[in-house]
């Protein structure tokens, strides 16, 4: 029932006011994430980029549901993510899918049971569930390594692999978490060409965090920066370049620079600060 | 020429030099040692063995070679199977719980270093002479090391691949069935592998001093009779025997425990 009233409304991914503080020890509070508003609606593509220890990686993690915001919320389809995740008894709801940078593959399953690993969760029936991961493996190209350990794997396709098992679940939001950071440059270009692919192909909802200025400008319709420590998202900037996008075009170098400078202005602040100290 | 490989050469070297020394061992019997009757060499004690049609023993009591060899590794591979699984389900109890961790860990640390031997006339009053105080003499061996060594590596699980699960809707029971257990199986493994030493060398004292049968018992058979050719032939069975149970153990280990956690 309330399953059919979400399919009618326009699929979304929300953050508001999300504040995060983690206590370091008895004394010392760290004011992680500080007021920060963030929406992501289906089809959408978007990046965070900020400079180290901004926080990034913890937003994802309360965009999940893994983490609990100390103030604000996060609502999916407009439902308070807490209520979904308490009513089903889970960490995140099923509806959002995390990829993460050292790939978290199990290192005792194949290629194909790490990415029937969800499907076996949810004890999807195992004729179904056969199908399911024959048909994703073929989508992303990895067919001919179904019977591989991780550890055989190289990093490119470790993280393919591990995107697949996301994708075999049918959540319509992906948060990536730097998955590409660990590649050297070549792979790192091919996998960007291969998520844009996986993107439209799947018809996926992204939110990606990354510290790359090139890799978010390649891949995002809108770029989130975020400010140093407590991290707060300060600029919307939606990218309105056509797509396959050309690093040499002019206005690419334009978004480029304007990001090179926040990072940089960030940057600074955390040296001043650490030298205050 | 086919160049051999690292392990080939191993094997090979491992041959020579085993037979290098049971070589002058039965040389130094050839050439009429004076302490041959004390280390009768391997030809020696063989021969007298094939003299009593393999078996080991006065009259009733006596028994057979294999027989004995079977009830040594019998004992050994189910206290060390029991002992594998329990310390799993002990580490995985003691870990669900900070407070139970603080209670009972003390007195799994104050128990494990009580030599497996010691236990011997405690279970041999309570289980009596038989397969069940060797089995849990092994136990004892085991026990308490796989136990603590499950909990530190429990401990070692990385919190990501707990959240990999945990995105996936993995429940309380699947992040242990799933995650946990396959992670620390190794690591577990591998103590046991280390501990198999402590509980075999268990299981022959037990078999000296109070069971009738078994590798241990040949020996002290050939002590009661003086037969020192009893008693060469127990030691060699008990040395190739400790090996073989290694090899399987490894065995065990390449095929159903491979993966490295460390080197992820």
């Amino acid at each position: 029932m309330q399953k059919e009233e979400i399919k009618n409304n326009r699929h979304s991914l929300e953050g508001k006011h999300i504040g995060f503080s983690r206590e370091e020890d008895e004394k010392h509070v760290l004011e992680v994430i500080r007021d920060t508003s963030i929406a992501l609606h289906n089809g959408e593509f978007k990046t965070i980029i900020g400079p180290s220890g901004c926080g990034k990686t913890t937003l994802l993690s309360i965009l999940s549901g893994l983490l609990k915001p100390n103030s604000g919320k996060v609502l999916l389809n407009g439902v308070e993510v807490s209520d979904i995740t308490e009513k089903l008894g889970l960490p995140t709801p099923s509806d959002i899918g995390i990829v993460f940078q050292d790939y978290g593959l199990f290192p005792w399953l194949t290629v194909a049971r790490n990415v029937s690993f969800g499907l076996e969760i949810n004890n999807v029936p195992k004729d179904i569930r056969t199908k399911k991961v024959v048909d994703i493996l073929e989508r992303v190209g990895l067919t001919e390594f179904a019977n591989h350990y991780p550890h055989q794997l190289s990093g490119g396709m470790k993280q393919r692999t591990s995107i697949a098992r996301v994708l075999a679940t049918d959540a319509e939001f992906l948060l990536m978490d730097e998955p590409f950071s660990a590649l050297d440059f070549q792979t790192r270009y091919f996998m960007q060409e291969f998520l844009l692919e996986i993107w439209k192909k799947f018809n996926k909802t992204i939110i990606y965090v990354t510290h790359h200025i090139d890799e978010a400008l390649m891949l995002s319709d809108t770029i989130y920066l975020m400010t140093g420590r407590p991290g707060r998202i300060i600029e919307e900037m939606k990218i309105d370049l056509p797509r396959p996008r050309d690093i040499t075009d002019s206005k690419f170098s334009e978004y480029r620079m304007h990001i090179a400078k926040h990072l940089e202005v960030e940057v600074k602040k955390i040296f001043e600060n650490q030298k205050n100290v | 020429m086919k160049k051999l490989s690292e392990r080939t050469i191993s094997i090979v070297c491992a041959l020579v030099s085993v037979i290098v020394l049971v070589g002058l061992w039965e040389f130094s019997g050839f050439l009429g040692w004076k302490y041959t009757h004390i280390f009768p060499p391997p030809s020696h004690f063989l021969r007298e063995l094939a003299n009593n049609g393999f078996r080991v023993g006065l009259g009733s009591q006596a028994s057979g070679i294999p027989q004995s060899i079977a009830s040594s590794f019998f004992r050994v591979f189910t206290g060390l199977g029991i002992g594998f699984v329990f310390a799993l389900f002990a580490g995985m109890a003691i870990s669900m719980s900070i407070w139970v961790k603080r209670f009972v860990m003390p007195i799994v640390e104050l128990l494990a270093p009580i030599a497996p031997i010691a236990w011997i006339p405690l279970a041999l009053v309570v289980f009596g002479i038989g397969n069940q105080t060797a089995i849990f003499i092994v136990f004892m061996g085991v026990f308490f090391m796989l136990t603590i060594a499950t909990i530190k590596a429990i401990e070692t699980v990385p919190e990501h691949l707990l959240n990999v699960a945990r995105t996936f809707g993995a429940h309380k029971w699947q992040l242990w069935t799933r995650v946990v257990f396959p992670y620390i199986l190794p690591q577990v493994f591998t103590i046991l592998r280390i501990n198999f030493i402590a509980a075999w060398m268990a299981v022959l004292a037990a078999e000296m001093t109070g069971l009738r049968d078994g590798l241990g018992a040949i020996i002290m058979n050939g002590r009661n009779l003086f037969d020192n050719n009893l008693i060469l032939l127990g030691m060699s069975l008990i040395g190739v025997s400790g090996f073989v149970i290694d090899v399987i153990l490894k065995y065990i280990q390449r095929k159903f425990f491979w993966w490295d956690t460390q080197r992820m």
